[in-house]
C-alpha cells in the first residue's frame, strides 16, 4: 500500500536558528517537526553548551538530542566578518530568524531587526530573552528558575503555609512552546499580508500569560491568591493521596454527581447521604477530614487499580508517574510516544513529536553533529561554489 | 494577499486548552467562532472563584481571559435538528479545535470534513484520541500527575520542609494552556499551508499528557541512558536555588563561573567566598550546602526589591518570587505593554488586562472585542458565514434550536477595546 505523504505544513519554510540551551532550541525543534528547514548556527568556539564538551568527537549529548532533533547544523564563526556576511545572506534567503541572546548581540553583528526587516519586509525576526529587549529589566540575566519566580507561577504553586516552588526545566520548555507559537503566528501574518514582523518575546511574560486568569482576577477584584497545595478553588475533594506500596494517586471530584459516585466506590453511603457534603461548598469547608477519609481508603489499594476503577466510574484520576514508570506505561508505549536515540554509543530514548497526524506519529531525525550540514547549506541555499566554500574555510569563517 | 480575518477557526470545546489555542489565533487576527451548547454553556462562564464583582458582566474573569476577541454562537447541540447546522459550520472552517466532549458529539462530522473539505481538526484531550486511556477524562492538573514532573515536586527547600507531604501539582491551568499553545502552533502552521494553497485535511491528535511529558524529555533520556530516576529527594540545585529573604523568597541561579563572580561581587566580596573550595563549578557543587547557608544568611537581611536591584547592577541571575499584585505593578511589563486595555462589556469601564508576551504588530495592543455573551454572534455567523436567510434564522430561534444573545450582533469598531497608550 502506498504510504500517505507526510503532513508537513511548514515545508518550504526556512528558519535560521541562533538559539542555544533549552527554551530556544525547543521552539525551533517544534518548528522542524512541522516540516520547516531549521538551520542551527553555531561555531567551534561557541557551540550550544548542551552539546557537552566531554562528548567530543560526537558533539552530541542526550540533553542536546532532546531539543535539537530534525535540524541541520551550520558552523559559522560569527567573530569573523565574512561569517557575518554569510549569516546575513542566509537570513535574507530565509523566512524567519530566531535567537535567544541577551539583547544587543544581533545588533553588534549588524543584524539588527530593523536592518533585516528593511531589506526583507516579509521576514519574521524573533528574539527570546528573560524580560524582553526594552524596559528597565531588559538586561536581567535569567534561566528557567528565574522565569518561574518572576512570572508568578512559582509563587502560586506550593503547600498551604509553605514556601513557593522551584519549577525548572519544564518552564524553559513552556517558554519555548510559546516562542514557537509566536514565530508561526508571525509566519502566518507574513503569508497573509506580506508583512513580516519583529517578535520580542519575554520569557517572564510568557510565564505570566500562563497564569493570566489569576492576574486578571487581581486586576478585576484585587484578589491575591494564596498557595493551596493540591487543592482546587472550586472542586473538592481534590488532592494527591497515598496508595498501597508507596504510590500516589491524583484525584479530582468535579461535581456533585461525581462525589456520589466516589462515595459508592469507597463503599461510603454514609458520606453520600450527608447533606452538608452534597454540594461543593460544603465539601470545600470540610476538606481537611475529607482528605483524611479518602487517604485512608486509597492507602488500602494499589495506584493502578484505583486509577482504572475511578476512571471507569467517570472520576478524574491519574497515578503519579516517575521516569521509570512512564517508559513502560502501556498507553504511552502504545501511542509510540518515545523516540529511540543513540549518542556516543549510548542507547536511550527521548519523547518524540507531541502530536499524532491521521493516526501516525511523525518520525523525527537525529540531532545534527556540529557543522554537519555546513557545505550542503552553503551550496543549496546560497549557491556557493566549492572554491568559494574552500576559501571561507581557509579564512576561518567556517570554524 | 489574503487577510487573516478571512481564515475561519471553529472552537468546539469547554476545556481551557481548546479555548486558549483559539484565543491565540483570535489575537493574531483570525475569525474565531466559539460554539456553545444552549443546554450546557461553557462552565467557565459561571466560575465562582473567578466571578466578577456584582456590577460587572455576566461571565467570569476566567471566561473573559480565555475568550476575548472571539465570536460566540449558541446552538442546542443535543438535538438532531441542529446537526446539519453544525456540519455546515465545520465544513466552512479552515481549522477546528475540538475537545473530548465535542468529539463524542461531532467526531464523525469532523473526520468527514477532514476527508472531504480539507479541514484541519486539532483535538486536545487529556490522554489522546487513541490508546488504552483514550476514554479517560481528567483536568490538566490531574494529567500533570501522570506526566513526570509531579514525581519531582517539590524539590529543594520545599522538600526539605515537607518531606512527608504528597507530591505537588502545579497550580492553575498551565497544563491546559501549554497543550493549547501546541495546538495553536500546529493549527497556525496548517493555516500557513491554506494561505499558499498547499494543504490537505488532517486530524491532529494532541494529548495533554504528552505535551506535558515532552517538557521533561530529559527525564526519559536520563533514565533510559543512565537508569537515573529523578525524585523529590534528588531534585535540588547543588548551590543556589530558592532562598528566603526579608519579605519573601528569591531565586539564585549562579550557574557559570561568570555568574558566580557576579554573585560574589554582589555580596560585597566576602572573605569566605574567596576560598579555593569555591573556585570552580564542580567544587562549588561539592560544597553547595555551605554556600547556601552563607547565601541564606546574607539574603535574609535584604528585601526582594533590593536583591533584584543588586542582581541587575552586577548582572547576576537573581529573581524574586512575585505575587500577582507585584506583577501587575511591574514597570517592566508596563513599559513593554504586556497589559492591554480591555472593556469587558459595553458600558463597562476600560481596565488593564493581561496580554501576550509578544506582539506581531501594533494592532495587537488592543483587544478586538470582549468575550462574547452567550449566543451574541449567532445571528451574524449564521447569516454571514453560512449564508442563512433571516427568516430561517428567525425560525431556528423560535423553535429554540439556536440562541441569539442579547447584545448587538453588529461587528463594528464600537466593540473594539481602546488601544493601549
Amino acid at each position: 500500500m502506498q504510504r500517505k505523504e507526510s503532513w508537513n505544513p511548514l515545508k518550504g519554510t526556512r528558519i535560521v536558528d541562533f538559539t542555544f540551551q533549552g527554551a530556544g532550541p525547543h521552539a525551533s525543534m517544534l518548528l522542524a517537526f512541522l516540516g520547516a528547514e531549521v538551520i542551527k548556527v553555531e561555531s567551534e568556539t561557541r557551540p550550544d553548551p548542551t552539546r557537552g564538551r566531554e562528548n567530543r568527537p560526537y558533539t552530541r549529548s542526550l540533553l542536546f538530542e532532546d531539543v535539537n532533533l530534525s535540524k541541520r547544523s551550520l558552523r559559522l564563526n560569527m567573530k569573523h566578518p565574512e561569517a557575518v556576511a554569510v549569516a546575513r545572506r542566509l537570513i535574507l534567503a530565509s523566512d524567519a530568524v530566531m535567537d535567544n541572546f541577551r539583547p544587543g548581540v544581533m545588533e553588534r553583528w549588524g543584524l539588527s531587526p530593523s536592518s533585516l526587516l528593511e531589506e526583507k519586509p516579509s521576514l519574521v525576526v524573533a528574539s527570546l530573552s528573560a524580560a524582553g529587549s526594552g524596559g528597565p529589566l531588559s538586561h536581567l540575566p535569567g534561566y528557567a528558575g528565574i522565569f518561574n519566580a518572576m512570572g508568578g507561577l512559582g509563587e502560586l504553586t506550593g503547600y498551604q503555609g509553605g514556601p513557593p516552588t522551584e519549577l525548572r526545566t519544564s518552564v524553559d520548555m513552556r517558554v519555548g512552546a510559546v516562542f514557537a507559537a509566536a514565530v508561526v503566528l508571525g509566519l502566518l501574518r507574513a503569508r497573509a499580508t506580506g508583512r513580516g514582523c519583529r517578535i520580542d518575546l519575554s520569557a517572564i511574560e510568557a510565564v505570566s500569560m500562563l497564569i493570566g486568569e489569576y492576574l486578571a482576577l487581581f486586576l478585576a477584584r484585587g484578589v491575591v491568591p494564596q498557595r493551596i497545595g493540591n487543592r482546587d478553588e472550586e472542586m473538592a475533594p481534590h488532592g494527591v493521596y497515598p496508595c498501597k506500596g508507596g504510590g500516589w494517586l491524583a484525584l479530582a471530584v468535579r461535581g456533585d454527581e461525581e462525589w456520589r459516585r466516589l462515595c459508592r466506590l469507597m463503599g461510603r453511603d454514609d458520606l453520600a447521604g450527608r447533606q452538608d457534603l452534597a454540594h461543593v461548598e460544603g465539601r470545600l469547608r470540610n476538606q481537611d477530614w475529607l482528605d483524611e477519609e479518602i487517604g485512608r481508603w486509597t492507602a488500602g489499594h494499589e495506584t493502578g487499580e484505583l486509577f482504572h476503577r475511578l476512571q471507569g466510574a467517570g472520576i478524574a484520576a491519574a497515578p503519579v508517574l516517575d521516569a521509570k514508570q512512564l517508559v513502560c506505561d502501556p498507553h504511552l508505549v502504545g501511542r509510540q510516544v518515545f523516540y529511540r536515540t543513540s549518542v556516543g554509543g549510548r542507547e536511550g530514548m527521548t519523547v518524540g513529536v507531541p502530536w499524532v497526524v491521521d493516526g501516525e506519529r511523525p518520525q523525527p531525525h537525529p540531532a545534527p553533529v556540529l557543522g554537519g550540514d555546513t557545505v550542503q547549506v552553503l551550496e543549496e541555499v546560497l549557491g556557493l561554489s566549492q572554491a568559494e566554500i574552500a576559501r571561507l574555510q581557509e579564512s576561518g569563517a567556517l570554524k | 494577499m489574503a487577510s487573516l480575518h478571512e481564515l475561519i477557526v471553529l472552537e468546539m470545546g469547554y476545556g481551557p486548552g481548546v479555548a486558549f489555542a483559539a484565543r491565540l489565533l483570535a489575537d493574531a487576527g483570525c475569525t474565531v467562532v466559539k460554539v456553545e451548547d444552549a443546554r450546557n454553556p461553557d462552565p467557565t462562564r459561571k466560575s465562582s472563584f473567578f466571578a466578577w464583582p456584582e456590577s460587572s458582566p455576566e461571565s467570569s474573569v476566567l471566561f473573559h481571559y480565555l475568550n476575548s476577541s472571539k465570536l460566540g454562537v449558541c446552538v442546542d447541540c443535543r438535538t438532531e435538528a441542529t446537526r446539519e447546522l453544525i456540519r455546515s459550520l465545520i465544513q466552512r472552517a479552515d481549522l477546528v479545535f475540538i475537545d473530548r466532549a465535542f468529539l463524542e458529539l461531532y467526531g464523525s462530522m469532523v473526520h468527514e470534513a477532514v476527508r472531504s473539505a480539507g479541514t484541519v481538526a486539532v483535538a486536545v484531550t487529556p490522554f489522546g484520541a487513541t490508546g488504552p486511556y483514550s476514554e479517560y477524562d481528567a483536568t490538566g492538573r490531574i494529567v500533570f500527575a501522570a506526566a513526570g514532573e509531579a514525581s519531582m515536586l517539590p524539590g529543594g527547600l520545599g522538600y526539605e520542609l515537607f518531606p512527608d507531604a504528597p507530591p505537588l501539582l502545579v497550580r492553575g491551568r498551565v497544563v491546559d494552556y501549554i497543550a493549547g499553545t501546541v495546538a495553536a502552533l500546529v493549527g497556525a502552521a496548517s493555516l500557513c499551508g491554506v494561505l499558499v494553497g498547499e494543504h490537505r485535511g488532517a486530524f491532529i491528535d494532541i494529548a495533554e499528557q504528552e505535551t506535558e511529558l515532552s517538557l521533561n524529555r530529559w527525564l526519559i533520556s536520563q533514565y533510559t541512558a543512565f537508569e537515573w530516576v529523578e525524585s523529590r529527594a534528588t531534585r535540588a540545585y547543588r548551590y543556589g536555588g530558592m532562598m528566603p529573604c526579608k519579605d519573601g523568597y528569591v531565586m539564585f541561579q549562579p550557574t557559570t563561573d561568570w555568574h558566580w563572580t557576579a554573585l560574589v561581587r554582589m555580596m560585597g566580596n566576602p572573605e569566605w567566598a574567596q576560598d579555593a573550595r569555591f573556585a570552580d563549578v564542580a567544587s562549588r557543587a561539592e560544597h553547595g550546602r555551605e554556600i547556601n547557608q552563607r547565601l541564606r544568611e546574607w539574603a535574609s537581611g535584604l528585601t526582594k526589591a533590593e536583591l533584584l536591584t543588586l542582581g541587575l547592577e552586577h548582572e547576576c541571575p537573581v529573581g524574586p518570587f512575585r505575587r500577582v499584585d507585584e506583577i501587575a505593578d511591574c514597570d517592566q511589563l508596563r513599559a513593554r505593554g504586556f497589559f492591554r486595555q480591555y472593556r469587558p462589556s459595553q458600558g463597562a469601564l476600560v481596565m488593564p488586562w493581561p496580554g501576550l508576551p509578544f506582539r506581531l504588530s501594533e494592532e495587537d495592543a488592543s483587544v478586538r472585542r470582549p468575550a462574547p455573551a452567550l449566543g451574541e454572534h449567532t445571528r451574524h455567523v449564521l447569516s454571514d458565514l453560512l449564508g442563512l436567510p433571516a427568516e430561517k434564522i428567525d425560525e431556528l430561534e423560535r423553535l429554540g434550536l439556536i440562541l441569539c444573545g442579547p447584545r448587538s450582533q453588529k461587528l463594528d469598531d464600537g466593540q473594539r477595546s481602546e488601544s493601549h497608550e
